[in-house]
């Protein structure tokens, strides 16, 4: 009997990963983080709709003052409370979210899980206007 | 890409290299705690085990008793009920000793948050040193993170903020943004 | 089912004039009656017409009416049909008749119904917490109107339920709630004389995480998401049970292309459950080759939903009205790649595991569930089916596609941990036969149909064969159309109160892991 299951063991063949050494993927239908195309979003227009599905508050919306004394709003992902279920991705009206397949999400710090789109007022001094600004990096 | 790190992130993941580098030959022992997860989150740890992933080979085992475990794997909300247990299995642990969260209830409460029956996340009970993601997080995910703990892999996720500068005048929202007016 | 005709039946049954026929609805007739009738209605149904047990719980009508509701459902399997027995009850004094004396199995809910709602089940022989955490305060009860999700509960101090003390020469081992290995949290303590187990003590809802509660107050797209975390592993089926009692209140008709994959779906959820049950058992066993074995196939499953639906555990699939999303032709062929391969295997593998003398020498004999005491308790499922009671709610009170596929449902009578092994394998055959039916039988077609506002104050019930046996959601919804009431009863309610009941009786203390096993039962399930 014994020599039963080892001749299966045997016959089954290595499966095994050889994650971290060499890159996995998941399937592309994957249902993973989702991630936000600033350009195609009009949060700063009023538009609600991934925040009202959002059931963990993954995404939320809040009016800011920046320190011009300027308002602003901003749309926050925090990927720590994502349960990636997508619904955001189908109530978007601009098609701005979509899924992705990563899978190597894990984080040291809150805050590294924390995703902020600040959508500024157009500014007369300096930068360009319609150009994104960035001084954090997303994965 | 060290370089890249901003200043917070790179004390941090010192701090993080430093606890590792005391824990011994690099293997892992992980005790695991379910603080309420709905399953899903332990069947994807279990899986760690089968021969597709075997973890094992990478030296992270796991063990049923805290005295012998370097890693507090924890899934779940925290229940009320599961406060008390959470807590004293941690104190068994002798240092060095990581926590790791697995999982958006574990992380943050997930679907739940804070609420009369659970605490919204361990971050309220224990000091965590990994956040996995995940609803669950897949088993790639959890060697992701365990990896992570032991400093064997580079983190991914780095959150900041990003400015986008809009051509238009911007309607701030406020609760009653939804009735006023877009202008221009 | 004639509904008058039913209860003037019913009524002269129990020689009472109070039973009031409520309202027919396709599959559940509703029927209303005094709290006093209630003991002998109950006792009527279940030995002349054959009713079977299935759910008891409390509802708030305040405030939109001043009374207290208990509601009890029975399942008329012989009629394909379920009874709802709905009791007004006192506003001031809550209370109705214990059915504890005619059936034990009513225990856990009557204990529910007082702690939750503060409704009095009189004459309740051991009254006591159940879900509620050991720091909860008497007197707030989360199941009343008044309660709000994220209310502040101020602990007090913990009050646990233990054994009396053991007697010379008797050893309680207290396991958990923190056990060996990667388990859900749960405490068992097992009372032993030398080696022998001559009792236990359960103690669950460690995990109590107030699902129904959390549902209150949401609208309709997001409720799936809470019924899919009631137990990951049973996600399709329970988010399916969920979405059936609202297709069934909003009076609509699911595409067939959508009922017949959500029966695929369905079964390839029993078939990863079942698969990854016969693996921790050979786990408990220590046959680690064939552990390894199955763990692998319970992986190919997950990564085949992984592939074509985009998540592990077919989170996200199950909407009101349908499927959130269709399968390709790529992803069926997937599914008839696996279930090619996996046939003979599952053949030969079965077959090895049942002939090795050191996993086959564990399993009989240890952890006998009489057939008497599985209908006592209402065990459900393949623990039921493996105990002689042969009830499948695919067959009994069909669902999705299930009406028009032909299956076997196992029944065994031995009630031993090979029993319940047994049964599981044979339901894995099985559910790779419906999914052959499904494949074939598939055809062109929308995947789900949009359902519009539901009316206020209506309510259904929903129900599902999820791996571990019958699933009920029975749900209100409330003026504002977002659900205001949000019941559910897993399986593996039902199943741990008859868990207790295999464990003494020629088991010893090492047999302990194996019963445990051979139930696979789910902790998230049942503390919900």
């Amino acid at each position: 009997m014994v020599f039963s299951w080892i001749r299966r063991g045997l016959r089954t063949g290595v499966l095994t990963t050889r994650y971290p050494a060499v890159q996995e993927r998941l399937p592309e239908a994957f249902r993973g983080r989702p991630v936000l195309d600033a350009s195609r979003c009009i949060a700063e227009q009023g538009c609600n709709a991934c925040v009202q599905v959002c059931l963990p508050d993954a995404l939320s919306l809040q009016a800011v003052v920046e320190s011009a004394g300027d308002e602003a709003t901003q749309l926050v992902l925090d990927y720590a409370r994502c349960i990636a279920c997508g619904l955001c991705v189908s109530a978007c009206p601009q098609q701005a979210l979509r899924t992705t397949n990563e899978y190597e999400l894990a984080a040291s710090r809150r805050e590294d899980l924390r995703l902020v789109t600040l959508f500024a007022p157009p500014d007369t001094s300096g930068a360009e206007n319609g150009k994104e600004e960035s001084n954090g990096r997303y994965a | 890409m060290a370089d890249m790190l901003d200043v917070a992130t790179r004390e941090a993941s010192e701090r993080l290299k430093a606890k590792v580098q005391r824990l011994f030959g690099h293997s892992l022992h992980i005790r695991h705690v379910d603080a309420g997860s709905c399953n899903a989150c332990e069947s994807e740890i279990k899986l760690l085990l089968n021969p597709y992933y075997d973890i094992q080979r990478l030296g992270i085992f796991f063990t049923t008793s805290p005295r012998h475990a370097d890693l507090l794997l924890v899934t779940g909300p925290v229940t009320r009920a599961m406060e008390d247990p959470l807590r004293q299995t941690y104190e068994a642990m002798p240092d060095p000793r990581l926590v790791v969260a697995v999982g958006a209830c574990a992380c943050s409460g997930g679907i739940f948050g804070p609420s009369a029956f659970s605490q919204g996340g361990i971050e309220s009970v224990l000091p965590v040193d990994i956040f996995i993601p995940g609803c669950p997080p897949s088993p790639l995910t959890l060697i992701h993170g365990l990896l992570l703990a032991l400093g064997r892999v580079e983190q991914r996720m780095q959150g900041g903020t990003r400015r986008i500068r809009v051509s238009r005048p911007l309607s701030v929202i406020t609760p009653s943004a939804q009735e006023k007016e877009v202008q221009g | 089912m004639d509904l008058i005709h039913f209860c003037t039946r019913l009524s002269s049954a129990c020689g009472s004039e109070e039973i009031k026929a409520v309202r027919p609805l396709e599959h559940e007739i509703v029927v209303s009656l005094s709290p006093a009738s209630l003991p002998q209605t109950v006792r009527t149904l279940r030995e002349e017409f054959d009713a079977t047990f299935v759910d008891l719980f409390g509802l708030d009508q305040r405030p939109s009416q001043d009374t207290f509701q208990l509601h009890l459902i029975l399942a008329l399997d012989n009629e394909q049909s379920w009874v709802h027995l709905v009791v007004d009850l006192d506003t001031e004094r809550p209370a109705f008749p214990s059915l504890m004396h005619d059936l034990p199995a009513t225990d856990w809910y009557e204990r529910e119904v007082w702690e939750e709602q503060g409704i009095q089940p009189e004459e309740h022989p051991l009254l006591r917490r159940l879900r509620l955490p050991p720091d909860w305060p008497q007197g707030i009860y989360p199941h009343r109107s008044s309660f709000a999700w994220s209310q502040n509960v101020q602990a007090v101090e913990p009050r646990h339920v233990r054994l009396e003390e053991a007697p010379t020469g008797v050893v309680d081992y207290p396991l958990g709630p923190v056990r060996s290995g990667v388990v859900e949290s749960g405490h068992y303590t097992l009372r032993t004389v030398g080696e022998e187990l001559v009792d236990m003590h359960l103690q669950l809802f460690y995990k109590h995480r107030g699902i129904e509660k959390r549902a209150e107050g949401l609208p309709l797209p997001l409720l799936p998401l809470v019924a899919e975390r009631i137990s990951g592993t049973s996600a399709f089926a329970h988010s399916l049970a969920l979405c059936q009692a609202l297709e069934s209140l909003a009076e609509v008709e699911v595409p067939q292309r959508a009922l017949y994959l959500r029966t695929l779906l369905a079964e390839l959820e029993r078939l990863y459950n079942h698969l990854g049950y016969q693996a921790d058992l050979c786990q408990a066993t220590g046959l680690v080759v064939a552990q390894a074995q199955f763990d692998i196939w319970k992986e190919r499953i997950l990564r085949l939903n992984a592939a074509i639906s985009g998540h592990r555990y077919l989170f996200g699939m199950n909407v009101p009205g349908g499927l959130s999303r269709d399968l390709s032709e790529a992803s069926l062929d997937m599914v008839r790649g696996l279930t090619t391969t996996l046939r003979p295997d599952l053949e030969s593998l079965g077959k090895l595991l049942f002939d090795s003398p050191s996993h086959r020498d564990r399993l009989e004999g240890t952890g006998i569930l009489t057939p008497q005491d599985a209908l006592a308790y209402c065990a459900v499922g393949p623990i039921g089916r493996a105990s002689g009671v042969d009830r499948d709610l695919r067959r009994d009170h069909p669902y999705a596609a299930y009406a028009d596929i032909d299956f076997e449902v196992p029944v065994l009578q031995t009630g031993d941990a090979l029993a319940r092994a047994r049964v599981r394998l044979e339901e894995a055959k099985q559910s790779l036969r419906i999914i052959d039916q499904a494949l074939e039988r598939l055809a062109a077609g929308s995947i789900a149909v949009p359902i519009e506002q539901l009316l206020a104050e209506e309510s259904a019930l929903g129900w599902v064969e999820s791996p571990r046996g019958e699933g009920i959601h029975w749900l209100q919804v409330g003026d504002d159309g977002r659900m205001r009431r949000y019941r559910v009863r897993p399986a593996s309610f039902a199943n741990w109160q008859a868990f207790p009941l295999a464990v003494p009786g020629q088991n010893i203390l090492t047999d302990f892991p194996v019963i445990e096993q051979s139930f696979g039962l789910s902790f998230a399930g049942a503390d919900c």
